[in-house]
C-alpha cells in the first residue's frame, strides 16, 4: 500500500494544563502522524509550552475562534500536501489511541469523512445531561436533512481525505463549526462515516460552550444548517 | 381597527427582507453571525404584521397614545441596537487588523534580517 502523510490538526485556545500531556501522549505516534498545532492567540503559555516541546505550532496574530483556527490548520494541510488530517482537541478529551481506527475507513477508500463518536459504543465520558440534548437534537435534523446517520455530530475527533482538506480550506463554518461542516459535506455528495471512539472527561480548561451560550447556539446552528440544506452542490 | 391594505403590504414587505437575508447568507455575502440581528428584527416585524393586536395590546399595557408612537419607537430602538452593535463588531475587528498588521511588520523585519545574512 501506498504510504499516506497523516496531519494532526490542534486547536488550542488557552489549554496550559492539558497541552503538555497531550503532547506527550501524541509523540509516541510520530510513525504514524506529523501533528500541528494551531494556537489561537492563546492569553496563557500554551505556546510557550509547546515551543519547549520542540512541535510545530502557528500562533495566529489574533483570536479567531475554534472555526478559523482549525480551517488554518487545513490550509496547512493542503499547502504541504498531506493526504489525511485528523482533527484532534486540545484539552485532551480525545485519546489518540484512537486515531488508527478513525483514519482507516479513509486509508481503506470507504469514506471520505470519519467521525469518532462516543455513542456507539457506550464507553468512556458520555457527556454531561444537556450537552446531551443538543447532541441529539443536531444528530436528528441532520438525519432529517441529509439522511444521514451522525450520531455525535458537535465531535470535534474527525478525519478527513484529501478531498476534504480542499474543501475546508476554503469552506469552513466560523462559529460553532462542527455540525455545520457535516450539513455541507453531505450537500455536496461527500461520505461519511462514524468509528466508535472513547472520550475522556475534560481535566482542564473551560468548553467553549457555556451554559448560559446554549440557547444561542442551539439557533444558531440550527438556522446555520437549515440555511446550508439549501445551497447548491459547490463542487463537481 | 388595523387596515387591511397596510397588513398585507407589511406582511409582504417583511417576507421579502427575510428572504433576501437568507438568500445573501447562502452566498456566503453575508455572515449569519452578523445577519441574526437582522433575522429576528424582520421576524418580528413579520408576526406583529400578522397579529397586529400585539402592538395593540403593547400600546395599552405601557400608556403611549397611539400604536404608531410605540411602533416607532421600537423601530428607533431596535435601529440603534444594530447600531451599536455594529460599532462593537467594528472596535473588535479595529483592534484585530492592527495585531495582524504590527504581526507582519515583525515578520517582514524577521525575513529581512535573514535574507541578509
Amino acid at each position: 500500500m501506498k504510504y499516506l502523510k497523516v496531519l494532526g490538526i490542534i486547536p488550542c485556545y488557552n489549554e496550559e494544563s492539558n497541552i503538555k500531556q497531550l503532547i506527550n501522549e501524541l509523540s509516541a505516534y510520530s510513525d504514524q502522524l506529523d501533528i500541528i498545532i494551531i494556537n489561537d492567540c492563546s492569553k496563557d503559555k500554551t505556546s510557550q509550552l509547546c515551543k519547549e516541546e520542540n512541535v510545530n505550532v502557528i500562533d495566529l496574530p489574533c483570536n479567531l475562534g475554534i472555526g478559523g483556527a482549525v480551517q488554518t490548520g487545513y490550509l496547512y494541510a493542503k499547502a504541504k500536501a498531506y493526504d489525511i488530517a485528523v482533527q484532534i482537541d486540545g484539552d485532551g478529551q480525545h485519546d489518540p489511541s484512537y486515531i488508527s481506527e478513525l483514519i482507516s475507513p479513509l486509508v481503506k477508500g470507504e469514506a471520505d469523512f470519519s467521525i469518532g463518536t462516543r455513542f456507539l459504543k457506550r464507553e468512556g465520558f458520555q457527556s454531561s445531561g444537556i450537552r446531551r440534548v443538543g447532541i441529539v437534537y443536531f444528530s436528528m435534523l441532520l438525519r432529517m436533512l441529509t439522511k444521514t446517520q451522525v450520531s455525535d455530530p458537535t465531535s470535534g475527533f474527525r478525519a478527513c481525505n484529501k478531498k476534504i482538506i480542499n474543501f475546508f480550506a476554503e469552506n469552513y463554518p466560523t462559529d460553532y463549526p462542527e455540525p455545520e461542516s457535516i450539513m455541507a459535506l453531505s450537500r455536496n455528495g461527500y461520505r461519511i462515516t462514524e468509528v466508535p471512539v472513547k472520550m475522556r472527561e475534560r481535566n482542564g480548561g473551560k468548553s467553549s460552550i457555556r451554559a448560559f451560550k446554549s440557547f444561542y447556539y442551539m439557533i444558531k446552528v440550527t438556522i446555520a444548517i437549515v440555511i446550508d440544506s439549501t445551497r447548491k452542490k459547490q463542487i463537481n | 381597527m388595523f387596515p387591511f391594505k397596510l397588513q398585507i403590504t407589511l406582511i409582504v414587505l417583511s417576507i421579502l427582507l427575510l428572504f433576501l437575508l437568507i438568500n445573501m447568507i447562502k452566498k456566503y455575502e453575508l455572515q449569519l453571525r452578523y445577519a441574526l440581528l437582522w433575522i429576528f428584527l424582520v421576524f418580528l416585524m413579520l408576526i406583529v404584521s400578522i397579529f397586529p393586536g400585539i402592538a395593540f395590546y403593547f400600546t395599552q399595557a405601557f400608556g403611549f397614545e397611539t400604536p404608531s408612537n410605540f411602533v416607532f419607537l421600537l423601530g428607533i430602538l431596535s435601529a440603534l441596537i444594530i447600531i451599536f452593535s455594529l460599532t462593537v463588531s467594528i472596535s473588535n475587528l479595529a483592534n484585530k487588523l492592527r495585531q495582524i498588521s504590527q504581526e507582519v511588520g515583525l515578520l517582514k523585519n524577521e525575513i529581512e534580517k535573514m535574507k541578509k545574512n
